[in-house]
C-alpha cells in the first residue's frame, strides 16, 4: 500500500470502510512517514480541541402565537365539568332549584322558583308592549318640542329685523 | 428552568409533532440543538453576542421553514445548512471585519482561556470556508459527507480545505 496522505482526515477520524481501516493501520504500523504526517495532523488536532465549547449566553425559547380562543377552548371541558359538579352538588344540597319551561332553564338559589301564571305572562308581556310605545310619544314629544323653540326664535328674529330702521 | 438536563428525544418523533401542530414541542429541538449551533456560528463569527442573535434567526428560519424539511431523519445537517447560510450571509455582510472578542471568563473556566483565545485568532486568519470545515469536522464532529452537503461541495474539495487549515492552523498555534 501507498503512504496514506490522501486518507488521512479519514483515517483519523475513522471514517474508512473497515477493511481500509484495517490496511491503513497495518500500513501506518510499519511506514515512518506516515507516522509522521499522522503526528503533526493530530499535534494540531489536540490544540484545537484545547478550547472547549461555550455555554449559550441564554437559552432561546420560542413563544408561539395562537389565536385567544383556542387557548380558552383547551379550558372549556375542564371549567364546564367544575360547573356541573358544583351545581349538582349544590342542588342535591337543596339550595338551588332547576326548572325547565318553555324551552328556558331558569336556576334559582336559595329560593323556590315561583309557578309561572299563564295570565300573569300575557300582562307582562302588555305592560312591556305599552312601556314601548309610551317611550315612542314621549320621544316625539321631545322633538315637537323643539321644533316649536326653533320657530319661535326664527320669528322673533324676523320681527326684530323687521322693526329696526333702516340706516340706524 | 433549564430543560438541557431532557432525556434525549428523537428528532424524527419532535418534527412530527411540530408539523401536526403542536409548536411548542419545537423548544425541544432548541434545547438540543442550541449549543452546538452557538458554538458553531461563534467559531465561525468571532463574535458572541452577534452569534447568540444569528443562532436565533437559523432556529427562526428552521421554524418557519420545518415543513420543507424533506427527510426528517436528516434534520441535522439540514439545520447546520440553514446556520451556514445565516454564518455566511453574515460574513459577506461584514466583509473585511475580523471579530476576535472574547471578555474574561469566570473563575470556573479560566484555565483554557489562552488556548481558547488563541484557537479562535487562529480560526479567523483562515478562509470562511476553510474555517467551516474545521469547526463542523473537529469540534461538531460532522461526517465529510455531512460537511460537503451544507458547504454543497465534493467531499474531495471538503477534505483538501481541512489538510490546508491544518496546514495554516499549524503555522500560527506553533
Ligand atoms: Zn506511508
Amino acid at each position: 500500500m501507498s503512504h496514506i496522505t490522501e486518507k488521512l482526515a479519514e483515517f483519523i477520524f475513522e471514517e474508512l470502510p473497515p477493511p481500509e481501516m484495517a490496511e491503513a493501520r497495518r500500513h501506518v504500523a510499519e511506514c515512518a512517514y506516515c507516522r509522521e504526517q499522522l503526528a503533526r495532523f493530530e499535534q494540531t488536532l489536540a490544540m484545537l480541541k484545547a478550547a472547549p465549547d461555550l455555554e449559550p449566553p441564554r437559552d432561546i425559547v420560542f413563544e408561539f402565537d395562537k389565536p385567544v380562543m383556542t387557548r380558552l377552548w383547551r379550558w372549556f371541558p375542564a371549567v364546564a365539568a367544575l360547573a356541573a359538579i358544583l351545581l349538582v352538588t349544590i342542588a342535591l344540597a337543596g339550595r338551588v332549584h332547576i326548572q325547565w319551561r318553555d324551552s328556558q332553564v331558569t336556576i334559582a338559589f336559595g329560593q323556590n322558583i315561583p309557578a309561572v301564571d299563564p295570565n300573569q305572562a300575557a300582562l307582562t308581556a302588555e305592560i312591556q308592549r305599552l312601556q314601548g310605545h309610551l317611550a315612542y310619544l314621549e320621544d316625539r314629544q321631545q322633538r315637537v318640542e323643539s321644533d316649536t323653540m326653533a320657530t319661535v326664535s326664527q320669528i322673533q328674529l324676523l320681527a326684530r329685523g323687521q322693526r329696526t330702521p333702516p340706516g340706524d | 428552568m433549564k430543560l438541557g438536563s431532557l432525556k434525549p428525544v428523537d428528532d424524527r418523533k419532535i418534527i412530527e409533532r411540530v408539523l401536526k401542530g403542536d409548536t411548542d414541542a419545537f423548544n425541544l429541538l432548541l434545547r438540543r440543538w442550541e449549543k452546538p449551533i452557538y458554538n458553531f456560528i461563534v467559531r465561525m463569527i468571532g463574535d458572541r453576542d452577534e452569534a447568540m442573535d444569528l443562532c436565533q434567526d437559523a432556529f427562526m428560519k428552521a421554524y418557519r421553514e420545518l415543513d420543507t424539511l424533506k427527510d426528517l431523519d436528516r434534520f441535522s445537517s439540514w439545520l447546520y445548512r440553514i446556520a451556514h447560510n445565516t454564518c455566511f450571509s453574515k460574513l459577506r455582510k461584514d466583509h473585511g471585519k475580523i471579530f476576535v472578542e472574547l471578555q474574561p471568563e469566570t473563575r470556573a473556566s479560566r484555565m483554557p482561556i489562552e488556548s481558547r483565545l488563541a484557537v479562535e485568532t487562529a480560526l479567523q486568519h483562515l478562509p470562511e470556508d476553510q474555517r467551516e470545515v474545521v469547526v463542523l469536522k473537529v469540534f461538531q464532529s460532522l461526517k465529510f459527507e455531512e460537511i460537503a452537503a451544507i458547504q454543497d461541495a465534493p467531499v474531495s474539495t471538503v477534505k483538501s480545505r481541512l489538510y490546508m487549515a491544518f496546514e495554516k492552523l499549524r503555522a500560527i498555534l506553533g
